[in-house]
């Protein structure tokens, strides 16, 4: 289809549709203050690939996310989820909706071991629901803990988990929260390259099994051999989008990167 | 005129609790105190004792700044790391002070004698040498602080330690004794308010609690940290409160206050001026 | 898998008290409970009032920690509930010469709305903010009363109103109205624990402990904050309304609006161990009481030649500031222990805890809050 190559097409060349992707990102701009965070930036995530969103630090990925996720309200732009409009929803709206997302600075419950901290995504937002009924979200959350590699660790707390933990924990109650669609902030960041390794594995086979992911890393060095494609930004504003190859190739991405890995 | 007297004797109030959140961060909930320590000690030297008035006024300004500095070094300073174990404990040192006053002196209102006699004339208007001093004595100050914020040394170090008290260590400023000179500030400023407060008004062992539900707002709304801010809110307060007494009853100044707090809190909870809250 | 879900029902059964062996905590808490029911065969009708009393203001005690326990909003300034409450019901039988149970229910709803006041600011106010606009609200109310004197009675309140229960004889009003009391309070504590150890109670807590970890597991945290407030205006709202009615409580600051009362019940809950629902329910008890003996104790200070009758509060209030300020986690861990062994919800996780109490968090989530919104502070 012709339509595809355009489609994919990022950057701000043409308004995107919100039938172009699964979530769809047009002209997306945020400003504090005096400060442009986020400039015009469009891109759009196709279904059930994973997307890889890079760009040096403090280049704004965060701050997209945010956007995206309903942490903030973005100052013009609009956001599209399975073709309906989802710009400045809140964020557990935009759970329900189906968009899930970890954080990088890992949230969890301390104050509760992993299980619960699982068990508590999986409960439903109503108040006046039929209560008591915890055997079944125990089971579930028991199996979303074992899919998600913390099947020993079920009573721990959190703060005796390992980096590594943590992020699984994170992935875990993002599952728990049934999205069709997960962003996963920074993953790699302070893993061993073991671990790296295995996580890569848990996404690819999430993936397969339905999801649709978008990670976002600092650089390609996790990411090249899982990521379908990558879009790269810089200064809060659209670099590049393509292949993997073709990305790491490319003299725009290299020159934000000052031919090499910032820290 | 009477408004610009009574924000001045607000934001006295006001900046001595703005500068203690600003440098320390915590919330002095005692602050109301050193007011009625102020306002008590001047009457007790000048009416009970029968000193002269200007010794009372010393007084007045020493005493609760005396107290203040009891309350940080014996007490805050150890355990200012936590915020609301310092606004319970803070409260607790208010409830009893009101306690103990209320004991000691009753619950009548008393007066404070005026530091200056007699009228004088002022553009066609009769006022009294007391509230006229009082103006330019409470400006003034407030002059003055502004000044030493900007200017002194010692100003420019509250400011760095207000910001990041890491940094400021790094340049040599030590920030227990910056936090030690901004209690005393706020002890000295808020007796003087308190005096001020006895004198044009009345002395009463509610005026601690009523300097407080003042001053809070105040601090708030101009953003807490914001000399700037404060002052701005302070004179809206003092115009707020003398419209309101010229035109309805005094209980009403209680309640007002609060109502625009909650009001502009629900619109912009960083308050006027206060910090921009980033991403 | 299978042994694992297992030994996740197994805990669960186990919190429950599922029928198995009685759990200790509920024998011991049926023990208290005949010790209350006989007391009137064992002490005379002034301790019953005194009991009274403290039943109520373990209610008020209660109804706060819902709110502050919970939420980990600490409000300051919680008799703005029980006033509201009081003052409705007192108004409504006294005035509009309602019965006393119809001036309560009106109480009640009446509260329910002032926890609409509260809670749409607090919901966007954070933990320090939302402390120092709860502090001014009785302020404010009582500046109010002062206002309209004639209505609301001034500082010395309004006259007493008809009482709920009103036998032949003071002996036997007395006791009827600490039946009343007594009953009223494990209503409203089995309604309290009953929720707060619900799905309800857990996503309270987790809301306590990160807002943003809720929200992103796709649970409104607006909406069960605002439950919590309701929960709380209600149930203080209720026994306001009704201590109004019986012969220990009467519509006047000094009972419901003073900074006392509002500090009063923060003290006794994080005494009695905050966030747990039974710590504020003995604390609240234990408190009352505590201080009330300190009445009996008459002092004469020569020096000043004044006989102090407020002395007792003065001499209380520095025996808890002393305490609140030497060991703040100290006694409270202990007696926090103490009250999850009869009851907490996280009793057997106190193992593996780091030893990180109710309180701590609330505290430390406080200094983060600060921190994230007025920058770096301290080292």
């Amino acid at each position: 289809m012709s339509g595809m190559s355009e489609a994919s097409a990022g950057g701000t060349d043409r308004a995107l549709e919100p039938s172009d992707g699964l979530l769809v990102i047009d002209r997306l701009t945020k400003e504090f203050g005096g400060l442009t965070a986020v400039d015009r930036l469009s891109f759009c995530i196709r279904q059930q690939e994973i997307l890889g969103f890079i760009g040096p630090n403090g280049a704004g990925k965060s701050t997209v996310f945010n956007c995206v996720t309903g942490v903030h309200a973005p100052t013009s732009g609009t956001v599209w989820l399975d073709g309906q409009e989802v710009t400045g929803k809140p964020p557990h709206e935009m759970v329900k909706l189906g968009l899930g997302r970890t954080f990088q600075n890992f949230r969890p419950l301390e104050d509760r071991p992993v299980v619960d901290n699982v068990k508590l995504a999986l409960f439903p937002d109503e108040i006046l629901s039929r209560d008591g009924w915890n055997r079944d979200l125990d089971a579930e959350a028991v199996a979303i803990c074992e899919r998600v590699g913390l099947g020993e660790q079920l009573f721990h707390r959190p703060s005796e988990l390992p980096h590594a933990g943590l992020l699984r924990l994170e992935l875990g109650r993002a599952l728990a929260t049934e999205p069709t669609i997960l962003l996963i902030d920074e993953p790699f960041a302070g893993l061993a390259n073991l671990e790296v390794e295995e996580i890569s594995k848990l996404l690819v086979e999430l993936r397969d099994d339905g999801l649709t992911l978008v990670i976002v890393d600092h650089n390609m060095r996790g990411l090249f051999s899982i990521i379908d494609r990558a879009v790269v930004i810089n200064f809060g504003s659209f670099v590049a989008e393509g292949l993997p190859a073709e990305i790491k190739n490319d003299p725009k991405v290299q020159e934000s990167y000052l031919g090499g890995e910032r820290p | 005129m009477n408004a610009l007297i009574l924000s001045a004797v607000f934001a006295l109030v006001s900046l001595g609790l703005t500068l203690i959140f600003s440098v320390g961060g915590i919330f002095n909930l005692a602050h109301g105190v050193n007011v009625t320590l102020g306002a008590f000690s001047a009457w007790y030297i000048a009416t009970v004792l029968g000193y002269n008035i200007w010794f009372a006024a010393v007084i007045a300004i020493v005493v609760p700044a005396a107290f203040s500095v009891l309350l940080y070094k014996g007490m805050i300073r150890r355990i200012q790391e936590q915020p609301m174990t310092v606004m319970t404990v803070t409260l607790l040192v208010e409830l009893i002070s009101e306690y103990s006053i209320r004991e000691i002196i009753g619950i009548q209102s008393r007066s404070v004698p005026a530091l200056f006699g007699g009228i004088i004339h002022v553009a066609g208007a009769t006022i009294a040498v007391n509230q006229a001093a009082a103006f330019v004595i409470t400006w003034a100050l407030i002059a003055v602080m502004f000044v030493v914020f900007d200017r002194s040394r010692l100003g420019k170090a509250v400011i760095a330690t207000s910001m990041s008290a890491r940094g400021a260590a790094l340049v040599g400023i030590e920030k227990d004794q910056i936090q030690l000179y901004t209690w005393i500030a706020a002890g000295a400023l808020a007796g003087i308010a308190g005096l001020f407060f006895g004198s044009l008004r009345t002395a009463d062992w509610s005026m601690g609690m009523n300097a407080l539900v003042i001053a809070f707002p105040i601090v708030v709304l101009g953003g807490m940290g914001s000399i700037r801010g404060t002052l701005i809110a302070a004179n809206f307060f003092g115009f707020l409160n003398v419209f309101i007494l010229s035109y309805s009853d005094p209980s009403l100044s209680k309640i007002v206050p609060i109502i625009v707090l909650i009001l502009i809190l629900l619109a912009k909870p960083q308050g006027l001026l206060g910090r921009e809250v980033g991403a | 898998m299978n042994d694992r879900l297992s030994t996740v029902r197994e805990r669960i059964a186990s919190d429950d008290g599922d029928g198995r062996l009685p759990n200790r905590r509920f024998v011991v808490g049926v023990l208290a409970l005949l010790v209350l029911l006989a007391l009137p065969v064992g002490t005379g009708p002034l301790f019953l009032l005194k009991m009274t009393g403290a039943f109520y203001f373990a209610i008020f005690a209660m109804s706060w920690d819902v709110v502050s326990g919970y939420t980990g909003n600490l409000s300051f300034g919680h008799s703005f509930i029980f006033a509201v409450g009081g003052y409705t019901a007192a108004l409504l039988t006294l005035d509009a010469q309602l019965s006393p149970v119809v001036s309560v229910l009106v109480g009640v709803l009446a509260a329910i709305v002032a926890g609409l006041v509260i809670g749409f600011p607090a919901l966007r106010l954070r933990g320090p903010y939302f402390a120092i606009v709860t502090f001014l609200l009785p302020s404010a109310l009582t500046g109010l009363f002062v206002l309209y004197k004639g209505t609301f009675g001034g500082e010395l309140g309004l006259p007493s109103p008809a009482y709920l229960l009103d036998m032949n004889g003071q002996v036997a009003t007395i006791t009827a109205n600490y039946y009343l009391a007594l009953f009223v309070f494990v209503a409203m504590f089995a309604l309290l624990f009953a929720v707060t150890r619900s799905r309800i109670g857990e996503i309270l807590t987790a809301i306590r402990e990160n807002e943003d970890a809720v929200a992103s597991s796709g649970i409104n945290p607006v909406k069960y904050k605002l439950l919590a407030f309701e929960l709380s205006a209600a149930v203080g709202g209720f026994g306001a309304a009704l201590f109004v009615h019986t012969p220990i409580g009467g519509a006047n600051p000094t009972q419901l609006l003073a900074v006392a009362v509002s500090i009063n019940v923060l003290l006794a809950t994080i005494l009695g161990g905050i966030g747990t629902i039974v710590g504020p329910a003995i604390g609240g008890v234990v408190f009352y009481l505590l201080r009330d003996s300190l009445d009996s104790i008459s002092w004469n200070i020569p020096v000043l030649g004044v006989s102090f009758s407020s002395l007792d509060l003065i001499l209380f209030s520095i025996i808890i500031l002393v305490v609140i300020y030497f060991i703040p986690d100290g006694i409270v861990g202990g007696v926090q222990q103490t009250a999850r062994r009869l009851g907490g919800p996280d009793e057997e996780s106190a193992m593996t805890d780091g030893g990180r109490s109710t309180l701590e968090r609330i505290l430390t989530r406080y200094r983060r809050d600060l921190e994230e919104d007025w920058g770096e502070r301290n080292e």
